[in-house]
C-alpha cells in the first residue's frame, strides 16, 4: 500500500514530475549512446586485435622475443600444437612463421613483418580474410600459385599499389557522403583520368582545389576513388635460416583494411610453406603458436595452465602483449561507471530539489500521517519509494530510448571518416563506429538509477521525519 | 477507571525568549464511554491540551494516563505505535490522504496496523455503511464534500478499533447541515458503541450535544460540568 501510495504521490503535481522524469530521460539516453559509441569503438577494437593480429594467447621461443631471429624456433611446434588442440579451452590453435622483412615495389620500399599462415582460412586462427578491402581481393586459399600475398591497405598506398580514377560513380558516392556540390562540380575535370601513384593523385587534387578544401576533403576523395593495382609484384627481401639474404618476388591477390594503419602498414600475409622452403625451414617448424579460447575473460587463467604444461616456452596472454586491452576489457567499466556516476550526481540535484518541495507542500498531510499511526521507518519508506519509483520511471524510459539509439546506429553505423579518418585509423581505430550496449551496462545503468533515487531521498526524507505532528499539523504551508 | 487521566499537567511554549504558559497544572478524568467537549476562546490551550492527551506533543511537565499507561513516558516510536492502536485523531483539515479513495483512507489505518487485506476490506465497507457513505466508497476526498470528508476521517478513526476518538475542531470548516450530520454520526457511535468522543471546540453546535463541557482560560480547567 505503501508503495502504490508513493506512485499516486508522484503523479500528484504531473508537470513537475514530467519535467524530471524528461531530465533524468534525456540524460540517460545520451549516456547510454555516449557509451553505447565508447563500447562498440572497443569491441571492434577488440574484436580486430585478436582475429588479425594477437589472438588471446601466444607462444614463442622465449629468446625469439627480443630479436626476431629465425633461429629461435618453437621446437616440437606441431607436437605442441596438437596437445593444445585436446585442451578444453581451445577453440582454435595455429603455428606460424614470422619474419622481418624489407619490401620494396617500383616506386618505394619498406620494412615490413612477413606471416607466414596457413593457406586454408579454415585452419587458420587468422581471421584477415574477413577484412579484404573489396571483392577483386583474394585470400591464399582461393590461389593456386604459391609466390603470392596478401598486404595492408596502408602499405599498398606507401608501395604505391593504388590507381585513382573519379568515375560517375565514386562521384555519386562522395556526394552521399555529404562532399559540397562545389567541389564535385570541380573534380568533373578529372572524371576518366587515371592516376597511378597517390602523389600524382593528390598533386591534381592541389591544383583544384583550395588549401583549406584539401585539408577537408582530399582524403575523402582520395578514399572513394582508388582501386588497388592487384597482380601487381613485390619484392620481399628477408634472412633465411643461415643468414643469407633471400628474395623474392610476390604477386599481390589481395588487400586487407582493419583500420589500424599500425597493422596495416606492417603485416603481410603469406602461405607457411612457401616461406619456410624460402627460409630453408624444416617442414612444419615454427615461431608463433596462436591461440584463440573460448573465453576472453579467462585467458589468464588458460595461461597459467599452458605455462604449467610448457615450462621452458613464453607464454603470453593478449594482456601481457597488448596492455590496452585489459583497459578496454575491464577498466572501462570503472570508466562507464564514473562517468554515469557523474551524470547521476548531477541529476540528483534536481531529484533532491523535486522531493524536498514534495515534502514540504505535504506537511500538514505527514503531520496527519505520524499523527494517525504512521512510524518514522514508513513515512522513510514512503518518501524513499516516491524518489526511487520517480527516478527510475525517468531512468527506464532513458534506458529504452538510448538502447534503442544505440540499436539503431549499432546497425546503420556512425561514419566519421568524413571528420576524423587519418587520425582515428593511425591510432588503430575505425573511422565507422557501430555503437553496442551490453546488457552489462543496461543493468548496471539502472542500478545506477535506483541508487541515485535512494541518495536522493535521504535529505528530503529526514526533513519529514523531523516534522512534530501537532505543528506540522498547524502549519502554513 | 478513567480511560483518559491528566494530572499536574503544564505544556510551557518558548518562542526566543518568549515563554508562552499554555496549559497550567490541569487535572482531569474522562470515563469511557463520554461525550465531553473541552471548550474555550482561541488561545485557551484547549488543542494544546487535546494534543497533551493525544500524545502529539510533550508536557513540559505532569503525566497522561490512558488506560493505565502513562504516555509520558513512551518513548517517540513507541507513542506512535500507541497512537495507532489507542486513539482515533479527526482533525479540523488534512483528515484524509488525496490520492487514496474513502474505502482506501479507513483501509490504511488497518493497513498500518498490519491487518490482513480481506479484513480490512470488510470494515471498511462496514464503516462506510455506518457513517452513510457507501455509495461514495471509491471517491478521492477531492470529490467529497467538506462534510462527506469529515465522516469519512469519522470512519478512519474507528477502523483502529480505538479507546477514544480526539477531535479537534471537527465542524470549523462545515457548514450547519453538515455540522448537525456529522454530530449526530457522533452521538449515534457513542450511544451505540459506547465510544468515547473528545472534542476541542468553540462551535455552539457542538457544545449544545456535548454530554459533558470542560471550559478552559488561560491554560487552566474554569469549569467542569456534567450537562446530561
Amino acid at each position: 500500500m505503501i508503495l502504490s501510495i508513493a506512485w499516486k504521490n508522484i503523479w500528484r503535481n504531473k508537470v513537475r514530475s514530467l519535467i524530471l522524469i524528461g531530465t533524468i530521460a534525456f540524460a540517460l539516453a545520451g549516456t547510454i549512446f555516449i557509451i553505447g559509441m565508447m563500447d562498440g569503438w572497443m569491441k571492434d577494437r577488440n574484436i580486430k586485435v585478436i582475429e588479425t593480429e594477437l589472438a588471446h594467447i601466444q607462444i614463442h621461443n622465449p629468446d625469439f622475443v627480443s630479436n626476431l631471429s629465425l633461429r629461435d624456433t618453437i621446437s616440437s611446434g606441431q607436437k605442441i600444437i596438437s596437445q593444445i588442440m585436446k585442451m578444453d579451452f581451445t577453440m582454435a590453435v595455429n603455428g606460424r612463421i614470422k619474419v622481418m622483412a624489407m619490401v620494396s615495389s617500383s616506386y618505394s620500399s619498406q620494412g615490413a613483418l612477413v606471416i607466414g599462415i596457413d593457406p586454408d582460412r579454415k585452419h587458420e586462427v587468422t581471421k584477415v580474410y574477413k577484412y579484404l578491402s573489396d571483392s577483386t581481393s583474394k585470400w591464399l586459399d582461393q590461389v593456386k600459385r604459391q609466390n603470392v600475398v596478401i598486404i595492408g591497405r596502408k602499405m599498398a598506398k606507401d608501395l604505391q599499389m593504388v590507381n585513382y580514377m573519379i568515375t560517375d560513380a565514386s562521384l555519386s558516392t562522395l556526394a552521399d557522403m555529404g562532399l559540397p556540390l562545389s567541389i564535385i562540380s570541380k573534380l568533373d575535370s578529372l572524371q576518366g583520368k587515371k592516376f597511378h601513384t597517390t602523389t600524382r593523385f593528390y598533386n591534381a587534387l592541389e591544383k583544384l582545389l583550395t588549401e583549406k578544401e584539401l585539408d577537408q576533403y582530399a582524403d575523402l576523395i582520395a578514399n572513394s576513388c582508388h582501386s588497388y593495382k592487384l597482380g601487381r609484384k613485390i619484392i620481399i627481401r628477408m634472412q633465411d635460416i643461415n643468414g643469407n639474404v633471400v628474395e623474392e618476388a610476390f604477386r599481390i591477390i589481395g588487400v586487407y583494411d582493419t583500420d589500424n594503419d599500425l597493422f596495416d602498414g606492417m603485416y603481410l600475409f603469406v602461405k607457411k610453406p612457401y616461406l619456410a622452403g624460402l627460409l630453408g625451414l624444416s617442414h612444419g617448424t615454427i615461431n608463433e603458436i596462436a591461440i584463440i579460447t573460448n573465453d576472453q575473460r579467462k585467458v589468464e587463467e588458460y595461461k597459467a595452465t599452458l605455462k604449467q604444461k610448457f615450462p621452458g616456452l613464453l607464454i603470453e596472454s593478449i594482456f601481457d602483449m597488448d596492455p590496452t586491452m585489459r583497459i578496454m576489457t575491464s577498466l572501462i567499466w570503472i570508466y562507464y561507471a564514473i562517468f554515469e556516476a557523474f551524470i547521476l550526481f548531477a541529476l540528483s540535484f534536481g531529484i533532491v530539489n523535486t522531493m524536498l518541495m514534495a515534502v514540504m507542500e505535504r506537511t500538514k498531510e505527514l503531520g496527519m500521517l505520524m499523527a494517525i499511526g504512521m512510524n518514522r521507518r514508513r513515512v522513510f519508506s514512503m518518501i524513499m519509494n516516491e524518489s526511487v519509483l520517480l527516478t527510475l520511471t525517468g531512468g527506464i524510459i532513458g534506458i529504452i530510448l538510448g538502447y534503442l539509439l544505440v540499436l539503431y546506429t549499432g546497425h546503420a553505423g556512425i561514419n566519421l571518416s568524413k571528420y576524423a579518418q587519418q587520425g582515428m585509423e593511425a591510432m588503430g581505430y575505425s573511422a565507422v563506429i557501430y555503437p553496442h550496449a551490453s546488457p552489462l551496462l543496461l543493468a548496471e545503468t539502472t542500478v545506477l538509477v535506483v541508487i541515485t533515487g535512494m541518495l536522493a531521498a535521504v535529505y528530503p526524507a529526514i526533513k519529514a521525519l523531523k516534522l512534530k505532528p501537532a505543528q506540522a499539523l498547524h502549519t502554513d504551508v | 477507571m478513567a480511560v483518559i487521566e491528566v494530572k499536574k499537567l503544564h505544556k510551557i511554549y518558548k518562542t526566543g525568549e518568549v515563554e508562552v504558559h499554555a496549559v497550567r497544572g490541569i487535572d482531569l478524568q474522562i470515563e469511557q464511554g463520554e461525550f465531553t467537549a473541552i471548550v474555550g476562546p482561541s488561545g485557551s490551550g484547549k488543542t494544546t491540551l487535546l494534543n497533551l492527551i493525544g500524545g502529539l506533543d510533550e508536557p513540559t511537565e505532569g503525566r497522561v494516563i490512558i488506560d493505565g499507561t502513562d504516555i509520558t513516558q513512551l518513548k517517540d516510536n513507541q507513542l506512535i505505535d500507541f497512537r495507532l492502536w489507542n486513539i482515533g485523531f479527526v482533525f479540523q483539515a488534512y483528515n484524509l490522504i488525496p490520492v487514496l479513495t474513502a474505502k482506501e483512507n479507513i483501509e490504511f489505518i488497518m493497513h498500518l496496523q498490519g491487518k490482513n487485506k480481506e479484513e480490512r476490506e470488510r470494515r471498511a465497507l462496514e464503516l462506510l455503511q455506518e457513517v452513510g457513505l457507501a455509495d461514495r466508497a471509491n471517491s478521492r476526498p477531492s470529490q467529497l464534500s467538506g462534510g462527506q470528508q469529515q465522516r469519512i476521517a469519522v470512519a478512519r478513526a474507528l477502523a483502529s478499533k480505538p479507546k477514544f476518538v480526539l477531535a479537534d475542531e471537527p465542524t470549523a470548516n462545515l457548514d450547519s447541515v453538515a455540522t448537525t450530520n456529522l454530530l449526530e454520526l457522533m452521538e449515534q457511535l457513542n450511544r451505540e458503541e459506547n465510544m468515547t468522543f473528545v472534542f476541542a471546540t468553540h462551535d455552539s453546535r457542538v457544545i449544545e450535544k456535548a454530554h459533558r463541557i470542560i471550559r478552559i482560560e488561560d491554560g487552566q480547567v474554569v469549569n467542569d460540568e456534567k450537562v446530561k
